[in-house]
């Protein structure tokens, strides 16, 4: 059987109603069900726990936005600001305490390091002086590095990102690093979480952003494989 | 005992910012599941439509733009008809759809649900159903009857609707000049009607007795 | 030395100055570049000889507008109606006059009946009350099918137009088909020119339209193939 992984939803506004939703990029679960994983959008706060028990792990998706209309965009925006930490925090907690495996990407990243008691740093590029939004960098993989283990030891990713951590969270670590020292990889010390400050989902195939970096398949292929020895390990 | 899980075929939005494809589910519609004691979850890929009707229990389709008329072995006619139209929506759908009924398991469709079911079994749409917002008050019968009532009213939220009826299809609300908005199967679990009970807009107060006993359903089979 | 592949365009507005512009869905270069070529898109009405000189092959793409602005949808659409027609077959002419190879894709396909003398059926649902335009079905691809060498004699393909081969154009001959009889790929008794009524460059990597459909990525590596050999390239 195939693991089923959960995915989170941004804020959405439904095109229809014009009421409040959940939205999935789809690149997210064009990914999974790529590499052999069954993926499903998991809308409801109410139901943390239960998706939780019924999935093999979770895939802590980026920021993302969606409003039919361009007059509803900020609207759409603040619900994403204000809603959705605290639905995303809830499925991080509820998955780490089933011991299921998550996975998260850019602002799960984020997400998870808030969680577990981190701080973030917004608009560093500021105060550091550096531009990490809708650019590509060379990503330099330490040791522990799930990518640089699949992708070497250095490779270029793409980057989308307006806040960076700033003090890791008890029990993480950083994995892989930015050339100007952003963290772009970290793992939990005991439990099975994983997390890229980078979007892996938009570098698949022969058309990839950037189109110097390595196509991730394999990143997605290695998170359901490992799901489904965690729920065959029980 | 673990809550059945109610799977919902949801919106497929193509978004101008990002050039790529969303799956977009309306709040309400987790909401009516998560009330009426289901666990709602999204499909999101139609390369695990057969492993989604395997985990889950029941289907959920919702709202949405109209079915493209090769489905039900018609052309189009004028393409501003097509409107919103979505492939891989109506793809996903109809996969999603067959696999359900062929294992016997709940469906229930909504709107634009309602039609796939029916389209499904056999049956078309009917393309100028008359003016969308426009207020109707339908007989009921049968199970819809038990459950709701003996009428209902509400505003149409669609210009189209149930064409003729699919096979094993009865039709249990019927409108004043005839038109059908509401089927279900003579032996399958398999409801469809056209109105949003979910939606507070639609004229009728929400009510989620629909879902309830959808959910029911989903919990009692196998 | 890959071969350079020659894209013709659809007709645009420039979204920057709503000027007239030339557009190419970028699955079309994405699938050429993947495949070995080097896509170039054609955008110059007077500079078509040397295209032809400069480029090893020609895909003549299929039908595309784009248009900011809804309210001059009609405007493009008719540029796309006029203009085009004339564009692309004197394209098509530089190239088979230069003897390398073209591949024409739904549109292009039509214009290279129309170039050689054959005739379509505009509307032809309404009379034979099949649907073509957004959907998908099996191709029946008979022995001399350059496409069913490659995926065998059947296999699913989507279905995106309006027009079809009415009478074939003297010199070409018919090699698939649909199960309601039409024409799906022709291919030139004596001239490298093939063409396909459907899209396969919307068929490639893992999510295809339609999912049924095969990773039609070899199919532009054979064209690529032969443009290279024919060129003589190294």
């Amino acid at each position: 059987m195939k693991p089923i992984i959960a995915i989170n939803g941004a804020s959405a506004f439904d095109r229809q109603f014009f009421t409040k939703g959940k939205v999935a990029f789809k690149a997210y679960p064009q990914a999974v069900a790529a590499a052999g994983g069954v993926p499903l959008m998991v809308p409801s706060i109410h139901s943390v726990d239960e998706y939780a028990w019924l999935a093999d792990g979770l895939l802590l998706t980026g920021s993302l936005s969606f409003a039919p209309a361009p007059a509803y965009t900020p609207l759409v925006n603040k619900m994403e600001e204000k809603e959705r930490p605290i639905f995303d925090s809830a499925l991080v907690l509820a998955f780490a305490k089933a011991k299921k495996p998550i996975m998260g990407v850019c602002l799960g990243l984020q997400c998870i390091n808030l969680t577990f008691g981190g701080t973030l740093k917004n608009h560093f590029k500021l105060e550091d002086g550096v531009e990490h939004m809708l650019t590509a960098h060379p990503c330099i993989a330490g040791t522990e590095s799930i990518a640089g283990k699949l992708f070497g030891k250095e490779f270029i990713i793409n980057s989308r990102h307006e806040r960076r951590i700033d003090t890791l969270a008890p029990g993480l670590e950083a994995t892989a690093w930015s050339p100007d020292g952003v963290i772009e990889e970290i793992k939990h010390e005991s439990l099975p979480i994983w997390a890229f400050e980078w979007h892996p989902e938009r570098m698949r195939g022969d058309d990839r952003d950037p189109p110097e970096g390595p196509d991730t398949t394999p990143l997605f292929e290695w998170f359901v494989n490992t799901c489904a020895a965690v729920r065959d390990a029980e | 005992m673990m809550k059945p899980r109610i799977l919902i075929a949801a919106e497929d939005s193509f978004d101008p910012n990002t050039g790529n494809g969303n799956i977009v589910l309306c709040k309400e519609y987790s909401d009516a599941v998560y009330h009426a004691g289901g666990t709602p979850l999204v499909a999101l890929d139609i390369r695990t439509a057969k492993e989604y009707a395997d985990v889950t229990d029941a289907l959920l389709l919702i709202g949405g733009p109209v079915i493209h008329p090769a489905k039900y072995g018609s052309v189009v006619r004028d393409f501003s008809y097509l409107g919103g139209f979505s492939g891989t929506r109506d793809n996903m759908d109809f996969a999603l759809a067959k696999l359900f009924l062929a294992q016997g398991k709940p469906i229930l469709g909504i709107g634009r649900g309602a039609m796939v079911v029916n389209v499904l079994t056999g049956g078309t749409v009917n393309e100028s159903i008359g003016e969308k917002g426009a207020e109707t008050e339908d007989t009921l019968s049968g199970q819809m009857e038990k459950l709701l009532g003996k009428t209902i009213t509400f505003k149409r939220s669609y210009g189209w609707g149930i064409g003729r009826l699919g096979e094993g299809m009865q039709p249990e609300a019927v409108a004043p000049d005839g038109t059908v908005d509401a089927i279900v199967h003579k032996e399958k679990p398999v409801w469809g009607v056209v109105w949003h009970p979910e939606h507070p807009d639609d004229g009728a107060a929400p009510d989620n007795r629909l879902y309830e006993m959808f959910v029911s359903a989903a919990a009692s089979a196998d | 030395m890959k071969p350079i592949i020659a894209l013709n365009g659809g007709s645009a507005l420039d979204r920057q100055f709503h000027s007239k512009a030339t557009v190419a869905n970028k699955t079309y270069s994405a699938a050429v570049a993947a495949a070995g070529g080097v896509p170039i898109l054609v955008t110059d009405p007077d500079s078509i000889k040397s295209y032809a000189e400069i480029a090893d092959g020609l895909i003549l793409t299929g039908s595309l507008f784009f248009n900011p602005d809804p309210e001059r949808r009609s405007e493009v659409s008719k540029a796309e109606s006029g203009e085009r027609p004339v564009y692309d077959a004197a394209l098509l002419d530089a190239f088979v006059k230069a003897g390398k190879p073209v591949f024409g894709i739904c549109l292009g396909l039509q214009c290279i009946n129309l170039y050689f003398g054959g005739t379509l059926a505009d509307g032809f649902k309404f009379k034979d009350g099949v649907e073509h335009m957004m959907c998908a079905h099996n191709c029946l691809a008979g022995e001399d099918s350059v496409v069913g060498k490659i995926f065998g004699s059947e296999f699913m393909i989507n279905s995106r137009h309006n027009r079809k081969i009415d009478t074939l154009a003297p010199g070409l001959k018919a090699v698939a088909f649909s199960p309601d009889g039409v024409i799906e790929e022709v291919q030139h008794e004596s001239l490298p020119v093939w063409a396909v009524e459907w899209h396969p460059e919307r068929m490639r990597g893992d999510h295809r339209e339609p999912p049924e459909g095969p990773d039609t990525t070899p199919l532009f590596q054979w064209f690529c193939g032969v443009c290279k050999e024919m060129s003589g390239k190294e």
